[in-house]
């Protein structure tokens, strides 16, 4: 990212900013309607980022501990309303994403109060259970200690069980300044080594040597973050699976169960929930019935995913090649190229527009379509008509 | 041109299997002026809807072959611009876009402009709309056709079976399109995928990207179904979507027109007052990487989740080696 074009929020701490009116910041077009210009910035500045790690190998299926610090100085107002309020709204929308992203993955929730750490719930990937506790976790509300050592040691025994294929990993948000510890850290921090679970940090409050020194040891990362637009977009870098670590995971084949979605007229009880319902999963060696997948079937064993749910990850392993920019003036001067966007159909040039051209199908792309196809669809129309079939017949409809 | 009664698809509507719901019958469905819709209709215009048309079409005195077919493909055509017709005529706001594919390109075939009287607000005149519109519905009709004919005129007859139908590029494009467009204006966005050819396990990944994308977006996928056999991907693309997956049965005499526009017409807010046909069962199998067969019980690599039906020692998509100890 370079430093121009970051957007001027991001570049001061929340408490060196003026009076933040973002209302200031739209635009009207000339119909009246308001143009949001600031998401799409933001996902043009993101995939240039995601750009420059393309084909590594991932860790797809992860076992996340979240660990959340609630002591005392999550009262703190140097973020509105709370830096406690602001991790947890926070927290949310990262378990939304990391669901969405790795729906096979699972994640647990920790929270370090009053000198312990609580386990708020155990390894799981129904990403509405979690987002419940984490949202109903403001109620007890910020006190006591926040022990470091007590989090990681919770989340030691929570990783220790899991299948020797999953990545594992451990993701905090920091809210003190300092860690009150029954016994020596160090020794923690040494046994996540060995283990191999990696450990990422994300502070609100100013930098620990502590923290850094344990991102450091489990190939983790470690960031202060300055804002709460800061924070969600720390948070955005951990929902995409983060490259292997050589020898972190074994690899291993998986045995898995692809059930069907049948409906029946009678309800039938989901062995999991135990709630009635006319739509079920059924497990294709017992015929369990559950009403939500990714589980494990309790009968028999079996993991049971939805094809879909796995093909959610395949665009990490077939990612679209990047788009070449295109001068404008070479464009223009190849006169043969057609006058509109191959995807889009919208015609040259409209505000904004860029030209891309993929390397691959050689067919000239709008800017939108760019940072749509590689971000959004992850295919290139034009690589999906495969190029020896392409007959020159791109003409045009009026 | 519309000699197709506009009108029997209501007193037919039960014929097809749905009741209007006892909400919808007090409250009438509210028309939200605010979101019109714009539809991409995705035709597919293989070999394989030829040789199927005469399922959906009602048979007429034959004549000689090649008659039959030409006349077929013309009738099943009328019946889909009939339900166009009631698309565009439901809203004046209402967009529309044709997208046709073959095993070997996609075409645009009819892209709607919109009304200009729309647009001028000082325009209100009522009759000036309907001048418009009747304007508006003639070219469809004649600019649809004419494209259709030249699309099938310029490619070889003959299917070719390994490449299969364009179905994963067709919705990618019909994905970048409306992506375009409802960045700027405010439309409810959807698409109307008439398939009529076999799955081909090469598109599996190309059809779930689009699939997530129309997702994460919004956009329903509906799906009319006009081949012999159920479709698992675009099952997952109706279900995932929350669009409507339909595979009409070719026993009944009844025209397609009829089930287009009962089924595909309601928009999505109207779609929670009747009685949508669900899907039976939603095939989630996966297919083995190794050899395209349908698995409901299989392996995957924990590196990159590639399924396998069989057991095996190294992942060949990823490289990577199992060791002969792993269990599930
Ligand atoms: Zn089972
Ligand atoms: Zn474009
Ligand atoms: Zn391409
Ligand atoms: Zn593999």
């Amino acid at each position: 990212m370079d430093d121009d074009e970051k957007p001027e929020s991001l570049t001061l701490y929340s408490w060196e900013q003026d009076i933040v009116r973002s209302w200031e910041t739209l635009e009207e077009d000339e119909t009246g309607k308001i143009k949001d210009l600031s998401s799409f910035e933001r996902s043009r500045v993101k995939r240039k980022r995601k750009n420059t790690q393309q084909n590594v190998r991932r860790g797809l299926i992860r076992f996340l501990v979240l660990i959340l610090d609630l002591s005392r100085e999550a009262k703190e107002t140097d973020v509105k309303p709370s830096r406690g309020e602001v991790c947890l709204s926070c927290a949310q929308k990262f378990l939304y994403s990391y669901f969405n992203e790795n729906p096979i993955s699972q994640l647990a929730v920790v929270v370090l109060r009053d000198g312990v750490a609580e386990k708020l719930s155990s390894m799981g990937s129904n990403p509405r259970q979690h987002s419940e506790v984490v949202k109903n976790a403001n109620q007890k509300g910020f006190y006591g200690n926040c022990s470091l050592q007590n989090g990681l040691d919770v989340a030691l025994s929570l990783l220790h069980s899991i299948p020797s294929y999953g990545s594992r990993e451990v993701l905090i948000l920091y809210n003190s300044i300092s860690s009150c510890d029954p016994g020596d850290i160090r020794q923690t921090i040494e046994k996540l080594e060995k283990e191999r679970i990696r450990c990422n940090v994300i502070g609100m409050a100013a930098e620990l040597y502590i923290l850094k020194y344990l991102a450091a040891r489990t190939h983790g990362s470690y960031f202060v973050c300055m804002n709460e637009s800061h924070l969600l977009e720390l948070l955005e870098d951990f929902v995409v699976p983060s490259a292997l670590i050589e020898n972190n995971t074994k690899t291993a084949l998986v045995r898995m169960g692809f059930p069907t979605l049948k409906a029946y007229k009678e309800p039938k009880v989901c062995l999991n929930d135990k709630v009635l319902r006319n739509q079920v999963f059924v497990c294709p060696r017992c015929e369990c019935c559950y009403g939500e997948i990714p589980i494990e079937c309790v009968l028999c064993g079996l993991i049971l995913v939805s094809s879909s749910q796995l093909a959610r990850s395949y665009h990490h392993l077939f990612p679209v090649a990047n788009f070449h920019e295109l001068e404008e003036d070479k464009y223009k001067q190849s006169h043969f190229q057609p006058n509109y966007c191959f995807a889009c159909k919208g015609t040259f040039p409209f505000e904004g527009s860029e030209y891309f051209v993929c390397p691959n199908c050689q067919n000239i792309f709008c800017g939108i379509c760019d940072i749509f196809i590689h971000d959004g669809l992850n295919n290139c129309p034009g690589c999906e008509i495969r190029p020896e079939n392409r007959i020159a017949s791109q003409t045009d409809f009026s | 041109m519309s000699s197709l009664c506009f009108w029997n698809w209501e007193m037919k509507m039960d014929l097809v299997g749905i009741s209007v719901s006892k909400e919808s019958q007090q409250n009438t469905v509210t028309q939200d002026s605010d979101k019109s819709n714009l539809l991409c209709v995705l035709l597919d215009l293989s070999p394989n809807l030829f040789d199927r048309l005469d399922k959906f079409v009602p048979s007429q005195s034959a004549k000689s072959v090649d008659l039959i077919e030409a006349d077929a493909l013309e009738t099943f055509l009328l019946q889909l611009i009939t339900f166009l017709h009631v698309f565009l005529l439901s809203n004046f706001a209402n967009r529309l876009v044709i997208i046709v594919y073959n095993e070997y390109n996609i075409h645009v075939v009819y892209e709607d402009k919109g009304l200009n009287t729309l647009s001028d607000p000082s325009n209100s005149a009522s009759f000036l709309l309907t001048e418009e519109r009747q304007e508006r519905l003639t070219r469809l009709d004649s600019e649809f056709l004419k494209n259709v004919a030249s699309f099938i005129e310029s490619y070889p007859y003959n299917s070719c079976e390994e490449n299969g139908t364009l179905l994963s590029a067709s919705l990618s494009f019909a994905l970048c399109y409306l992506h375009r467009r409802i960045l700027s204006e405010r439309y409810e966005a959807r698409i109307l995928c008439l398939h009529a050819s076999s799955d081909v396990p090469k598109q599996y990944i190309g059809v779930m990207n689009s699939i997530f994308c129309a997702q994460r977006w919004s956009i329903l996928i509906d799906v009319c179904n006009l081949h012999e056999e159920e479709s698992s991907l675009l099952q997952q693309a109706a279900h995932l979507t929350g669009g409507i997956y339909f595979k009409p049965k070719q026993s009944e005499a009844i025209p397609l027109s009829n089930y287009l526009c009962s089924l595909y017409f309601p928009s999505r807010d109207a779609r929670k007052y009747l009685k949508i046909p669900v899907l039976n069962s939603v095939d989630c199998s996966a297919l083995c990487f190794e050899s395209g067969e349908k698995i409901h019980m299989g392996y995957i690599c924990s590196v990159c989740l590639a399924t396998f039906g069989r057991k095996r020692l190294s992942c060949n998509i990823c490289g990577a080696e199992f060791a002969e100890n792993d269990k599930s």
